[in-house]
């Protein structure tokens, strides 16, 4: 991390290699498959570009993290202001395509991915830390930069909608 | 609190989730990720002044930049020169290729190594390979752009495009060749400008010893014009060694010349994370703020006099100073910002007052006045008030700076809710006098504001022109008429007053510069962390990244400022005390660890 901060690229192209696959993931939860390749791009490149900031080396990964998270919230206040431009439907063609053409699953996709959607992007957000990384709830409001009991009542808002947009699929 | 359990989410939640889990990136993502790298320069440790929208720039805007400069008002130009395109990739030639969705990117060379005399042939190809007969693809001109990058030092050449909408159908398979052209941009004070010169008068491709980054980049929308549904990048490396018997002479230069600066402050601490407050209004007494700022862990304010000897500490996230003598602390409670408080510290006597509430931040007037923001448990609103006074306004005070040198107006950033760092909101002024709300034209993001002693403010604005653009600017603001249009400066990001009028501004691809807004004019003075004295001189830290020194007569003037360098490569500051006689910096090292140096000015 020091080298690459320093500018040497090669290093950080290391780091690159390190983290792309753990980011990637948490682009795809958060936004999904089809605009994952882009967050993940413009995550890695941003992270570059500001990797001098960055004054504790220790704390590189969930640095990372927080870039990520960001972007992702933006692309999803993008599609909010520009809903034709949503890849959600794409995302769900793919996902139909690769299933060989099983309509059940195109559905099942379709209306998992309208759930999500309708979530707000700070909601969403904490969703995906909590469940899908899997951070407690206090490095879920370090990463947010918000307070924890924000977490804990976006959490609960979040379930809410998602119960009502799912309610055979409570447990 | 563990938070509900995963078993909470509805099944298909959690299938989606699984499915996340699962998901494997392209294997090409790190490449792109790196000609993207390649390509652009890291942004330094700027000041807060150099920060906001305009650090928020992608790599691909400053690649606009580049673009820009290549045609707008600066030296440089296209020249086409380019060298013609080989039916196949000659013996000792290289080729590398990227494939992304529809279209192949081909970047080649005639040979992997030159002599400064060999002219040299590059050309890339793009080609169509979906499903449809044809498309049309609408593009700058040219529809490729080559950069050439010199690995072990600071001369960068190319990306110089025409903001055109040009067409070209692409036939399937069919590759469509784009020969080298040359491009150069620099300003007139670049060091290397006179390099830059003379290589584009050379009709021939050659360049300096050295190995080189040959990087290719093209952007296209399909079948209508605007967007990016065509967008890749390649690159490959040359080298390039002196022709024997030859003289590094023989090769252009432009080697900025570095005067080494004189000037080294005494360490008066070393700690981890320490980001200097500032001073007290009367220079008597120094805040510095250690620590990570995070709910976790211990953060503490120190306080030094004014020889550097540390007077006392206590513990705290954030301060401001709202007299000569007390200094306003915000403490988390266990709940972060949510729970914070904020007593009021009197550095001379040591005795704390509290003020009842809970606070998440602290703004000081130095003249008396404290903006205090609301902490909000639900986290939903930003408001704040002032010590004193029952009226709350939305949003909060921009910081660090907030208040102009009167004590009077403080900037708000008029958040309704919850806001991202950049998200857009209105810009107002707060009458301290009469507790009025005076709206601006303008929506900031987080970012600092300036006072100059003449009434004016400069800070950070989005959009400016109301088009949607995601494009920064200096706003000058005259605080006799807020609502009235500011003087804009696109694309750069505020910075201080000097007192003859004009104001240091910067962005993160060039070097700090002076701002006269009467007449325009913009001239480039350091590469580094810039301070101004109430008297108007400028201190420098000089930024030591990747070696270089940037063009700065240290010890001396530049553009019409008196200008001193400091040694060493600053994180923070540096910091003029009120008088101008002493100034505060800190120097970073690795792990968060920073060095805190002060300096006596004669």
């Amino acid at each position: 991390v020091t080298r690459a901060r320093q500018g040497d690229s090669t290093a950080f192209e290391q780091l690159a290699m390190q983290h792309v696959t753990n980011l990637y993931r948490i682009a795809t939860a958060m936004v999904g498959a089809a605009d994952a390749r882009d967050v993940t791009q413009e995550t890695l490149v941003a992270a570059w570009r500001q990797l001098p900031r960055l004054r504790d080396d220790g704390r590189f990964e969930p640095w990372l993290r927080q870039i990520c998270v960001n972007r992702c919230r933006n692309e999803l206040r993008r599609r909010a202001r520009h809903p034709e431009t949503n890849n959600l439907l794409a995302d769900a063609f793919e996902t139909h395509r690769a299933s060989s053409a099983d309509p059940s699953a195109l559905d099942r996709r379709l209306a998992v991915s309208d759930a999500l959607a309708v979530l707000p992007p700070t909601q969403r957000a904490v969703v995906v830390l909590h469940y899908f990384v899997g951070l407690p709830l206090r490095e879920v409001a370090g990463t947010l930069a918000i307070p924890e009991g924000t977490v804990k009542s976006r959490l609960g808002a979040a379930l809410t909608q998602l119960r009502a947009a799912f309610p055979e699929g409570e447990a | 609190m563990t938070g509900p359990a995963r078993e909470d989410l509805p099944r298909e939640v959690r299938d989606q989730l699984d499915g996340a889990r699962g998901a494997v990136p392209p294997v090409d993502l790190v490449d792109g990720v790196m000609v993207e790298v390649r390509g652009a320069r890291q942004v330094r440790v700027w000041p807060a002044w150099v920060r906001g929208s305009v650090m928020g720039l992608g790599a691909a805007a400053a690649l606009l930049l580049v673009a820009f400069l290549a045609n707008g008002p600066f030296g440089g130009n296209r020249t086409p020169s380019g060298t013609e395109a080989p039916a196949a990739v000659p013996s000792g030639g290289q080729l590398v290729t990227v494939v992304e969705g529809d279209f192949r990117l081909e970047l080649w060379t005639d040979r992997k190594t030159y002599t400064t005399d060999d002219p040299i042939s590059i050309a890339a190809t793009l080609t169509y390979i979906g499903p449809e007969a044809s498309v049309t693809l609408y593009h700058a001109d040219p529809m490729l752009t080559f950069l050439l990058n010199e690995q072990a030092g600071t001369r960068s050449m190319g990306g110089g495009v025409d903001d055109v909408c040009q067409q070209t159908v692409a036939r399937r398979n069919e590759a469509i060749t784009i020969p080298y052209t040359k491009s150069a941009a620099w300003t007139p004070d670049d060091p290397n400008a006179a390099f830059y010169q003379a290589w584009m008068r050379d009709p021939v491709l050659r360049l300096p010893a050295g190995t080189w980054t040959v990087v290719v980049l093209g952007e296209a929308s399909v079948n209508t014009c605007g967007g990016r549904d065509v967008s890749l990048g390649q690159k490959l490396d040359i080298s390039v060694t002196l022709p024997p018997g030859a003289t590094p002479s023989a090769t252009p230069t432009a080697s900025p010349t570095p005067v080494e600066p004189e000037l080294t402050g005494t360490k008066i601490s070393s700690g981890q994370d320490m980001r200097i407050v500032g001073w007290s209004p009367d220079g008597r007494w120094l805040a510095v703020h250690a620590g990570s700022g995070s709910s976790s862990g211990v953060d503490l304010i120190r306080i030094f006099d004014a020889k550097g000897h540390e007077v006392g500490s206590l513990g705290g996230v954030d301060a401001s100073w709202m007299s000569p003598d007390v200094l306003a602390v915000l403490r988390y409670g266990e709940g972060g910002p949510a729970t914070g408080t904020v007593i009021l510290h009197h550095v001379s006597s040591g005795l704390d007052e509290g003020v009842p509430g809970h606070f998440s931040g602290v703004e000081g007037s130095g003249t008396g006045r404290l903006a205090l923001t609301i902490a909000d448990p639900s986290g939903e609103t930003t408001t704040f008030k002032l010590l004193g006074s029952d009226a709350v306004y939305p949003g909060y005070p921009l910081t660090p700076g907030a208040w102009d040198p009167t004590g009077r107006w403080l900037a708000i950033r008029e958040v309704s809710g919850i806001a991202g760092p950049g998200d857009p909101y209105p810009l107002a002024l707060l009458d301290a006098q009469t507790g009025a709300l005076v709206e601006t034209p303008y929506k900031v993001g987080a970012t600092s504001v300036f006072f100059s002693q003449d009434g004016h403010m400069l800070t950070d604005v989005v959009d400016p022109t109301g088009t949607g653009t995601p494009v920064g600017a200096a706003a000058l603001v005259d605080l006799v008429a807020p609502r009235a249009a500011a003087v804009l400066l696109q694309g750069y990001g505020s910075g201080p007053a000097l007192p003859d009028g004009r104001w240091l501004v910067g962005r993160p691809e060039l070097e700090a510069a002076v701002w006269n807004p009467a007449t325009g004019e913009i001239v480039k003075i350091a590469r580094g962390q810039v301070g101004v004295s109430a008297s108007g001189v400028v201190a420098v830290v000089r930024d030591g990244y990747g070696g270089q020194t940037g063009g700065l007569e240290l010890n001396g003037t530049a553009a019409g400022v008196e200008a001193i360098g400091i040694a060493g490569s600053g994180w923070y500051g540096p910091v003029w005390s009120p008088a101008g006689d002493r100034l505060v910096y800190a120097l970073g090292q690795n792990a968060g660890a920073t060095d805190l140096y002060l300096l006596a000015v004669p």
